[in-house]
C-alpha cells in the first residue's frame, strides 16, 4: 500500500525515523535546559522545574533571534537542535548509567508485567495513530501548523493577517517550529508535528511522576489512564497546541500540588512561570487558572507569603503571557485572538461585520441544528471523556476521607469541581465542548494516584482500577468515542504488514481541494492571493490563503453591496483569484448575498481557469466589468 | 405526472392560484422566466412581457402540482428550480443567488433542452457555434468556459443543427446532424470530433505495440517524459522536449505494464500506470487528473 507520497509513511522504519527526530528536539531541551539550570540564580527560584522546560524556553528565545535576523531557515534551526541534542545526549548518558547503578529490580507480583505490557500497546498504538497525517483535520491546517511553516519558508516569523489565530496565544506554534525545521516535506512535518504533541501528553506523565516522587511501579497506573484516556489521545495527536497546553497545565499543577505537600519548595516560583506558559499556549487554559490560583492561595495563606512573594509571583506568572498580549495589541487592538473578548481597542480591519452566515450557525454546536442534549446526560458525556481519571480522583477523595489534611484535598477537588462546571455550563453540548474541558484529566489521575498511594493497597487497587476502566471503556458502556482494542490491533497489524487494515477509516482522509492546491502551487504565480468560500485549509498551499467568512475584511462580501463594492473589497484584499466548489461556491445558502457570483465567465470578473477534482479556479478580472 | 402537464397545458380556471415570483438578485433584471410541467419536454414561452427589476415581482395563475421553473437575467445568468411544488393556494417564490446555475449554465434560444456535455480529456470548451437551415444565423455561444465532464443546457427550437465546438487551444470538434427535441437530449463532444487532426511529433522507443502519449494540459507544455517498464527493463526517459498541448507522440512499447512520469514546464509532474497491449494503439491522455502529490516546501525555502 505504501510507496506514493500520501501513503509511503505506513510502515515501522519511516516511524522510528520520525520517532528519532522528534527524540533528538527533547535531547535538545533536556541539554540545553539542563545547563540553564545549573545557573544558581535560576536553581535558587527555580528548584522544581523540570530541566526540559528551561530548554524549551531556550529555543523559543532563540527562534525569535534567528527571526530578527532573517535566519529561521531549515537549514539553520536543525543546526541548533543537533548541538542541544548532542549536548542532552552526554547528560542522560551521565544520569542514566548513575541511576542503572543503584538500581534494583524487584518483582514480586509477576502480575505487574500485564499493566506494563498494556501501557506500552496503548503507548505504541498512540505513536502509530500520531504517525498517520491528519490530512483532513481543520485546525491544524487552517492555523497552528500553518504558522511554523510559512515562518520557516520565510527565514522569519510574521503576522499572517490572513488567519486571526496567528494571534496570542501561540507557544505552541513556536515549539512546532522546531519538529516542522527537520522534516522533509509538508506530509512529514505534518507527522512530525502530530509525533511532538502526543510526545508532550507522555513527557507530562514522567516528568509528573519524577515531581511527585512515584516509584516506576506506578507508571503503568498513570500511563493507562492518562494515554488510554482516548479524548486525550484524540486531541494530542493532532499538530494544534492542545498537548502543549495539557503539558504546561499538568506540569504547573503538580509542582504546586509539590509546594502543598512539601514545605521546603514554599517560595519556589517554577509553577508560575510553567502555568504563565501554560496560559501562551490555549485560550481554554483560562479556566485552568481556578484550580491553580486556589491551589496557588492555599499555599500563599498557609505559607504567610508577604507583598513582595506574591507581587513576583503573579509577575513570574503573566511575565511571558504579556509578552505576547503586546505584541498582539500592537498589531490587532486585542489582547487575545482578534475576535475574542476584550475587543474594545480593537482595529478597524479587525472588526468582523455582523453578517449572518448559515455555515456559522452551524458551527455552533449549541445550535438548532443538533438536537438539544439533557443535563444529566450532558454531565455523563462531560465526565465519560475523563476516563479512568475521575475513578481515580474521587475513588482516591473518598478512601482517604479519614485521613489527615482532608482540607487542602477538598480544596484541590473544590478546584476541579468549580472548573468542571463551568467547562459544563461555556462548553454546551459536552459531546462537543468536552475537548476544551479536558486540561485537567492528566492531573486528575495524579492527583488521585497520590492519594491512592497513602493505602496499605492502594498501587494494587489503583493499578486494577485503571485497568479495568480501561477494558469497560472498550465496550459499549462508553460514553464517548474510543480508540478501542480493534482500532488498535488493526492500526498496529497495518504497521507491521505496511497494508491498511482499519475499515473505519481509510489510509489518508484527503481534503477535497488538496489536489487543486497542488496545481496551484506549480501553475500560479508564487505572489498570488487566492481567495475561498468555502475551503478553509491553506496548509499545502504556496499562497496567500484568505477564507472570506473568517477574514473581517473579506467577510464584508456577505453584506448587501453592490458588485463594485465587492470589487473594491477583492481590491483591497489584493485577491488574484478565486477558489470554488464546481456545483455549490459556499456551504448553504451563503453565496446568495455575494454579487460576484453572477459574473462568471471567460470576460466576465470571475474567468475560469481550470477545474481540479470538482474546484473551480478563477481569476480575478475587475477589469472586466 | 401526465395530469400535472395536462393541467399546465390546459389550464382549468378553476384549478388555478396566484403564484408570485419576486426578483431579488440585486441590480440585474430578470428578462425571460419559463415555467412548465414537471417532465414536459417544452418549457414553453416567456411568461414576462417585460424584464422584472430589482426588488418587483409578478404575480401569475399557476395549477397546482410539480413546475419547473427557470430564469435568465440581462447577464445571462440563469435561475433554476427544478420540480418546485405549486400549492393549492397562493404561493411565492424568490429568485436570487440561491438558484442561480453555477454549475450547469442554460442558454436560451428557443423551447427544446439539449444537454451537451464536454467529453474531452483535460481541454475545457469555450465556443459553441450552432448552424441549422431554419437559422438566419448561426448560434454563437462563447460566454461559458465548459470544463471536460461537465455540460451546458442549450434551449433550441425545433429543427435539424449541427454543432461545431472549439476547445481552449483553438481546435474544432464537429458533430453530426442533431434532431431537436431528441429522445435522450443528449450531445458529447469527444476527441474523435475533432478537424484536422495533428499527426504525432515523433516516435520514440522499439517495441511491437504503439502508445499514443497525448499532452492533454490546456496550459503547459510536457518537457520530461520517463517510461519505466513494471518488468525492471530498463525505461525510456526523454528530457529537453516539447510536447505542446494538444501535441501528441508515439512511444513503441512491448507488451506489459508501464508506469509514465510526465513533467510539464513548471515543474508539475503526472503519472499514470497502464498496461500496453501488443496489436492496438493505446492512447494516453495526460491530464491534470494524473497530477502528482508533490509535498514539497516552496523553492524559495528549499534554497535558503
Amino acid at each position: 500500500m505504501g510507496g506514493t507520497p500520501l501513503t509511503d509513511w505506513l510502515n515501522i522504519s519511516s516511524l522510528a525515523w520520525s520517532l528519532l527526530r522528534i527524540a533528538i528536539i527533547w535531547l535538545a531541551f533536556y541539554g540545553t535546559g539542563t545547563l540553564i539550570l545549573r545557573i544558581k540564580l535560576i536553581k535558587k527560584y527555580f528548584s522544581l522545574m523540570p530541566s526540559v522546560i528551561p530548554g524549551m524556553l531556550f529555543y523559543m528565545g532563540t527562534i525569535v533571534l534567528m527571526s530578527l535576523f532573517h535566519l529561521l531557515t531549515r537549514r539553520i534551526i536543525p543546526i541548533f537542535i543537533i548541538l542541544g541534542a548532542l549536548t542532552g545526549l552526554v547528560l542522560v548518558y551521565v544520569r542514566l548509567k548513575k541511576y542503572f547503578s543503584g538500581f534494583r529490580f524487584h518483582l514480586k507480583h509477576p502480575a505487574i508485567f500485564l499493566p506494563i505490557l498494556l501501557a506500552g500497546y496503548i503507548l505504541i498504538t498512540n505513536l502509530m495513530l500520531a504517525g498517520r497525517p491528519e490530512m483532513d483535520f481543520n485546525d491544524t491546517q487552517v492555523t497552528y501548523l500553518v504558522q511554523p511553516d510559512r515562518w520557516l519558508n520565510d527565514g522569519q516569523m510574521s503576522f499572517l493577517d490572513e488567519t486571526r489565530c496567528s494571534a496570542f496565544p501561540m507557544t505552541s506554534e513556536i515549539l512546532l517550529l522546531l519538529p516542522s525545521s527537520l522534516a522533509d516535506d509538508r506530509v512529514d512535518q505534518l507527522i512530525l508535528g502530530q509525533l511532538f504533541e502526543l510526545s508532550m501528553s507522555i513527557a507530562l506523565i514522567l516528568l509528573s511522576m519524577v515531581i511527585l516522587g512515584f516509584g516506576w511501579k506506578w507508571y503503568p497506573a498513570a500511563l493507562i489512564s492518562i494515554t488510554g484516556c482516548s479524548t486525550i489521545l484524540l486531541w494530542c495527536h493532532f499538530a494544534k497546541p492542545d498537548a502543549t497546553a495539557l503539558f504546561f497545565v499538568t506540569i504547573a499543577l503538580v509542582v504546586l500540588f509539590k509546594q502543598i505537600t512539601d514545605t521546603d519548595y514554599r517560595l519556589d516560583l517554577t509553577a508560575l512561570l510553567i502555568m504563565g506558559l501554560a496560559l501562551t499556549s490555549k485560550l481554554t487554559v483560562y479556566f485552568a487558572l481556578i484550580p491553580f490560583v486556589i491551589m496557588y492561595i492555599y499555599i500563599a495563606i498557609r505559607n504567610k507569603y508577604n507583598k513582595f512573594s506574591v507581587l513576583s509571583s503573579i509577575i513570574t506568572l503573566i511575565l511571558l503571557p504579556l509578552i505576547f498580549v503586546i505584541r498582539t495589541f500592537i498589531h490587532t487592538g486585542s489582547l487575545f485572538y482578534p475576535y475574542t473578548l476584550f475587543n474594545f481597542f480593537l482595529k478597524p480591519e479587525w472588526r468582523m461585520p455582523e453578517v449572518q452566515l448559515t455555515y456559522l450557525t452551524f458551527n455552533d454546536r449549541s445550535s438548532d441544528f443538533y438536537p438539544t442534549v439533557r443535563f444529566l446526560q450532558n454531565i455523563w458525556h462531560y465526565f465519560g471523556t475523563w476516563n479512568s481519571s475521575i475513578f481515580l480522583l474521587l475513588g482516591g477523595y473518598i478512601l482517604t476521607i479519614k485521613r489527615r489534611c482532608l482540607k487542602r484535598r477538598t480544596i484541590i477537588l473544590a478546584g476541579f469541581g468549580i472548573y468542571a462546571i463551568i467547562s459544563l455550563i461555556l462548553f454546551y453540548p459536552a459531546w462537543w465542548g468536552a475537548k476544551y474541558g479536558i486540561l485537567l484529566i492528566p492531573f486528575a489521575t495524579l492527583f488521585g494516584l497520590s492519594m491512592f498511594r497513602h493505602l496499605k493497597y492502594g498501587l494494587l487497587s489503583a493499578t486494577i482500577l485503571t485497568v479495568m476502566i480501561y477494558f469497560i471503556y472498550d465496550t459499549s458502556l462508553s460514553p464517548t468515542e474510543h480508540y478501542g482494542l480493534r482500532f488498535r490491533n488493526e492500526l498496529l497489524e497495518s504497521y507491521v504488514s505496511n497494508d491498511w487494515k482499519l475499515s473505519d477509516c481509510e489510509i489518508v482522509q484527503k481534503q477535497p481541494e488538496l489536489k487543486a492546491t497542488l496545481w496551484m502551487n506549480h501553475h500560479l504565480p508564487c505572489n498570488s492571493t487566492i481567495l475561498s468560500f468555502y475551503e478553509r485549509k491553506r496548509y499545502f498551499s504556496n499562497h496567500r490563503w484568505i477564507t472570506a467568512f473568517e477574514y473581517p475584511v473579506a467577510a464584508h462580501l456577505y453584506l448587501n453591496n453592490s458588485i463594485e463594492d465587492e470589487i473594491s473589497i477583492l481590491k483591497e484584499l489584493d485577491i488574484d483569484y478565486i477558489i470554488l466548489m464546481e456545483i455549490n461556491p459556499a456551504p448553504f445558502d451563503d453565496e446568495n448575498s455575494v454579487e460576484l457570483f453572477s459574473r462568471i465567465g471567460p470576460g466576465d470578473v470571475l474567468e475560469p481557469v481550470a477545474n481540479i477534482d470538482g474546484h473551480t479556479i478563477y481569476r480575478f478580472c475587475p477589469s472586466n466589468l | 405526472m401526465i395530469l400535472t402537464l395536462l393541467s399546465v397545458s390546459v389550464p382549468n380556471r378553476s384549478c388555478l392560484h396566484d403564484f408570485v415570483l419576486i426578483n431579488e438578485v440585486r441590480e440585474v433584471e430578470i428578462i425571460s422566466l419559463y415555467i412548465w410541467g414537471s417532465g414536459q419536454s417544452d418549457k414553453g414561452d416567456n411568461r414576462l412581457i417585460s424584464s422584472l427589476q430589482p426588488d418587483s415581482s409578478i404575480t401569475l395563475s399557476l395549477p397546482s402540482g410539480k413546475c419547473n421553473i427557470l430564469a435568465f437575467d440581462e447577464l445571462r445568468n440563469s435561475y433554476g428550480i427544478a420540480e418546485n411544488c405549486q400549492k393549492n393556494a397562493p404561493d411565492t417564490i424568490t429568485i436570487d443567488l440561491e438558484y442561480i446555475t453555477f454549475g450547469r449554465p442554460n442558454v436560451d434560444y428557443g423551447h427544446y433542452v439539449l444537454n451537451l456535455t464536454n467529453s474531452l480529456y483535460g481541454f475545457a470548451l469555450d465556443t459553441l457555434i450552432l448552424s441549422s437551415e431554419q437559422l438566419n444565423e448561426n448560434i454563437v455561444i462563447d460566454d461559458f468556459r465548459i470544463f471536460p465532464g461537465t455540460s451546458i443546457i442549450i434551449w433550441l427550437d425545433e429543427g435539424i443543427y449541427s454543432i461545431n465546438a472549439v476547445d481552449q487551444i483553438g481546435r474544432t470538434y464537429s458533430t453530426d446532424n442533431i434532431t431537436v427535441p431528441t429522445d435522450n437530449c443528449m450531445v458529447s463532444i469527444v476527441n474523435s470530433m475533432v478537424i484536422n487532426p495533428e499527426p504525432p511529433i515523433g516516435i520514440t522507443g522499439c517495441g511491437s505495440g504503439s502508445l499514443l502519449i497525448e499532452n492533454c494540459l490546456p496550459t503547459a507544455e510536457i518537457t520530461e517524459l520517463q517510461i519505466i517498464p513494471q518488468n525492471g527493463l530498463d525505461g525510456i526517459f526523454l528530457d529537453n522536449l516539447t510536447l505542446q498541448s494538444g501535441a501528441s507522440m508515439v512511444a513503441k512499447l512491448n507488451p506489459g505494464i508501464y508506469s509514465i512520469t510526465a513533467t510539464d514546464e513548471f515543474g508539475a509532474k503526472y503519472t499514470i500506470s497502464f498496461e500496453q497491449q501488443d496489436t492496438d494503439i493505446t492512447r494516453l491522455p495526460i491530464t491534470y487528473e494524473s497530477l502528482q502529490y508533490d509535498f514539497s516546501f516552496p523553492i524559495i525555502s528549499r534554497e535558503q
